[in-house]
């Protein structure tokens, strides 16, 4: 059988195209015809010669040290913000506007995600990928579209994000017209090369990386498409097909698994690939990388739910994602411990190798935090450490050391070769590991004692069983100083990027005049390829059932050793894998109606509120602010009632949040004065001294567009909102309601104008009409409007009354189409504790009374 | 068709459904991982640092 023979011919060729110089110097590939002729009798074997396409390599190394850079700039810059969230107080509000935190953070997350990762694991596909199916990139031209069409959507990130165009989802933000996009350049352009190459690769094996590119691909076009699913209302503004709890369940179903699948998948391929490479020896187990991968794709998708702990999500679902999340520490360590035992024997090299330095501290930091990530998504740590800066920890210690230093170590193992001449300064490479290391450090210890420190301070009771904090502002200025650490450790991080950045141009600057293109000699695999013939059975003749017969000769199969060279039944698989595993977790949510029990009062946004969510959505309140008050003594003391599942019915995008650098808002509604939030818009730390909120004063002048109002209204109507009047007099209602919430700020003591403005057309007053109804739709009782006191605040009330103190409900004349008509909760349904917990509504207080 | 087989579908057991699922197929997974021969794992884990491509079934099962 052992019919196997190397070719082995030294040829050179020199062949000039495209500037560059062909050379071949290639070890030729294995004799596949003397396999072929032991398999199918088949007796010539078609030699193809190729190069390898490491120009696309390049533009993606060189797009990922930019981004990079623009993106761990663009963190340090919203790190500074919290700390000096004046820091752009002195220039135009406009200008400002583009740059406070809310919308700042999104282009810092999607710099890092998918610029900077995204163009490594790139870099690392193409590279790789050529190498292990020995054979170029199926397309230069879809490689250079991906290329392309990849740094214009960034682009297009880094510009629409500051302008407040966003769905509001974490790391889901970008519109929809670049998520089209997205899904063209990731699965046409991308995948459809990837898939190709694969199709017309020379070796018949798909070792085990590509297993992890192609998880990769199928698993983040499901995710990105289910996640997206919208209806534009315009070319920057859309609302979410799901709803409250389906969408928070939809959307971190997504976000978890975009670091799975994004930040984890790709960049352990790099890792099979990248790090034998450089300690110059084999994976330490096939085995171990087998049933790592596997494990990984079956668990992963399922452990989304973690991210919802204790809020209006059902319970059933938390604890599946816990359970599955929990059971995920044991292959990531399978892998962490796959990748560091591939150094055995090498460790001499790791002292000297700036390049292995990288890859260990990076697949250290990997078992860390996939130690870490099963441990937050036990419940009862979860009830510590959400909403706290313990998460943000948590990610930096993956993003920065996993994906970063896996990226760097990559990165300074291609720049030589890809430039064809030595590393330019090694030092400044074993500085920029140092600086990086400790910057991490630096970055993270702060922020995890920051994020302990809120928890507890959150959670502190008196003896009385008071909150020995109440003033949620004395919890964020506990931890300031943290965050000036974290100042630090980010800018060192930054540092240490901004070398090797110098480094790689000064490497490209000693390249040679043309590039040397070798050239590959492999056998073309031929279509008719047979397995070994399967063993017969030792059972067969033995009086057992046939069953156990047939039993024994599918356990003799070696069926994934045949896969491992099947990329359309490994594809299918995997897909598979994905889609029965979210379908598990996603369908019963959507379908068993006890899921989000429904609450008769919750209606529908009045238009001018449906509008103020708009702006609290484009101003990305909900990177500081949650809704979603858990039901635990400390949350419920603190903001009231804790939030159920049927308030959030018309809640799109949901709005839960996932930390809090301010308090949460789920009960807002009356608890401050429309004045208070005014005056808190114009400058927050007036009324609540300490605050590390910016101005928001450009909402104080800026105009409203009434007249848009009508086709958003239209849009959460076709998505089941039951509006009646609201269809064709949306404008004018808004403009109504806009004059009674005006009116409450000048008795309140505001004034009519406000920088020769009317108040009353300002943006801030939708918000605050959408801040005065936050929560209150759980006490609203149906009660007649009383009679009119003057004409025109009269109409006012009949129209759109939510603002006023005592809600009355909006003119309604059928509920949601697939909700039910109960008086108050859906008594069909599960039972919740609703009914009985439902405190009286609280008074609404007077201007300055609450902590904020 | 598909609407009565849906609704008539028990969604509350879906999650030990889940578990079973995941429980057989990761069985399954160790199970055929463990069968794989020293020779053939070792030919697949240098894939990355040769040049020569690799027959899968060389040395036979």
């Amino acid at each position: 059988m052992d019919q196997f023979q190397e070719l082995a011919s030294q040829r050179l060729r020199k062949t000039a195209t495209d500037g560059e110089k062909m050379k071949e110097v290639s070890v030729a590939s294995a004799n596949e015809n003397a396999t072929r002729q032991a398999t199918t009798g088949s007796q010539s074997a078609v030699m193809e010669s190729f190069s390898y396409n490491d120009g696309i390599v390049r533009m993606f190394v060189t797009a990922t040290i930019i981004w990079g850079l623009v993106g761990t700039l663009a963190g340090v810059l919203v790190a500074l913000l919290l700390v000096l969230p004046n820091l752009f107080s002195g220039i135009d509000p406009n200008i400002s506007a583009l740059l406070s935190f809310g919308r700042l953070r999104p282009v810092h997350t999607n710099a890092a995600i998918f610029a900077f990762a995204g163009n490594a694991i790139f870099a690392a596909i193409y590279y790789s990928t050529q190498r292990l199916c020995k054979c170029r990139m199926w397309s230069n031209t879809l490689g250079l579209l991906h290329f392309w069409g990849w740094q214009a959507i960034i682009v297009a990130a880094a510009i629409t994000l500051p302008l407040g165009i966003t769905q509001s989802k974490e790391y889901a933000e970008l519109e929809w017209p670049i998520d089209l996009a997205i899904a063209v350049v990731w699965l046409g352009f991308f995948g459809g090369n990837f898939f190709m190459t694969l199709w017309k690769r020379r070796e018949r094996h798909m070792y085990v990386a590509l297993w992890f590119y192609i998880a990769t691909i199928v698993t983040v076009t499901v995710l990105h498409v289910f996640n997206n699913l919208v209806v534009p209302v315009g070319l920057g503004k859309s609302y979410s097909v799901y709803a409250g709890v389906q969408d928070a369940l939809m959307q971190w179903w997504y976000g978890h698994n975009a670091v799975a699948f994004f930040l984890t998948t790709p960049f352990l391929g790099l890792m099979y690939y990248f790090l034998p490479k450089a300690a110059e020896r084999p994976v330490f187990s096939y085995k171990l990388s087998i049933i790592h991968f596997w494990s990984l794709v079956f668990l992963y998708i399922w452990a989304g739910p973690h991210h919802l702990h204790y809020t209006a999500l059902p319970e059933w679902a938390c604890t599946f994602g816990m359970l599955f999340s929990v059971m995920l520490w044991m292959p990531s360590w399978g892998g962490m411990i796959n990748g560091l035992l591939t150094l055995r024997g090498a460790w001499n090299k790791v002292t000297s190798d700036p390049v292995l330095k990288f890859f260990v501290v990076g697949i250290t930091f990997y078992g860390m935090s996939t130690f870490e990530g099963p441990l937050l998504s036990v419940k009862s740590v979860n009830a510590l450490s959400h909403y706290t800066d313990w998460t943000i920890a948590h990610v930096h210690s993956g993003a920065l050391g996993w994906n970063g230093f896996m990226t760097f170590g990559m990165i300074y193992w291609l720049l030589p070769r890809l430039y064809q001449t030595k590393l330019w300064s090694k030092t400044m490479a074993d500085w920029h590991f140092w600086l990086g290391t400790i910057g991490i450090l630096l970055y993270i210890v702060p922020i995890y004692a920051a994020g302990i420190t809120q928890g507890l301070m959150w959670r502190a009771m008196d003896d009385l069983g008071r909150m020995q904090y109440p003033n949620f502002v004395e919890t964020v200025q506990s931890i300031v100083p943290f965050w000036w650490a974290r100042v630090l450790g980010g800018s060192l991080y930054v540092v240490g990027v901004l070398m090797l950045a110098i480094n790689a141009v000064a490497t490209w600057l000693s390249r040679p005049s043309k590039y040397e293109v070798p050239v590959y000699t492999a056998a073309r695999l031929e279509r008719g390829y047979q397995d070994v013939p399967i063993p017969p059975s030792k059972l067969a003749g033995v009086p057992v059932l046939e069953a156990a017969v047939a039993l024994d000769r599918v356990t003799k199969m070696d069926w994934h050793r045949r896969w491992e060279r099947l990329p359309l039944l490994f594809t299918v698989l995997t897909t598979a894998a994905v889609i029965v595993a979210s379908l598990f977790e996603i369908i019963p949510t959507f379908l068993i109606r006890s899921n989000v029990p429904t609450i008769a009062s919750v209606k529908p946004y009045t238009p001018l509120e449906l509008a103020g969510r708009d702006i609290y959505v484009s101003e990305g309140c909900y990177n500081c602010h949650s809704q979603m008050i858990r039901p635990m003594i400390a949350e419920t003391q603190r903001y009231g009632e804790y939030s159920k599942a049927g308030e959030f019915v018309y809640d799109r995008p949901f709005q839960w949040g996932s930390r809090r650098i301010g308090p949460d808002l789920a009960r807002e509604g009356g608890r401050q004065s429309s004045f208070w939030h005014w005056e808190h818009f114009n400058n927050p730390a007036q009324r609540s001294p300490g605050s590390v909120m910016p101005s928001y004063g450009h909402l104080l002048v800026e105009r409203l567009n009434f007249n848009e109002i009508q086709k958003r209204i239209h849009a959460a109507h076709f998505l089941g909102a039951p509006y009646d009047q609201e269809l064709t007099d949306a404008a004018a209602m808004a403009r109504t309601q806009a004059e009674v919430v005006a009116a409450e700020i000048i008795a309140q003591g505001g004034t009519v104008s406000f920088e020769g403005k009317l108040i009353k057309e300002s943006t801030a007053i939708a918000l605050i009409a959408y801040l005065q109804r936050m929560g209150k739709d759980l006490y609203r009782v149906d009660t007649p409007v009383p009679p009119p006191a003057e004409p025109a605040m009269d109409k006012a009330a009949e129209q759109v009354p939510s603002t006023v103190t005592e809600p009355v409900p909006v003119k309604v004349t059928e509920p949601a189409p697939d909700k039910p008509t109960e008086p108050a909760l859906d008594k069909a349904t599960e039972p919740t504790p609703v009914k009985e917990t439902v405190p009286a509504p609280e008074k609404a207080p007077d201007a300055t009374s609450m902590p904020q | 068709m598909l609407k009565d087989v849906i609704c008539k579908l028990d969604y509350s057991n879906f999650e030990e459904i889940a578990l079973v699922i995941f429980g057989l197929c990761f069985v399954a997974i160790i199970w055929g991982a463990t069968r794989l021969k020293r020779e053939a794992t070792d030919r697949f884990s240098s894939i990355p640092i040769e040049d020569s491509v690799v027959d899968p079934w060389k040395g036979g099962r």
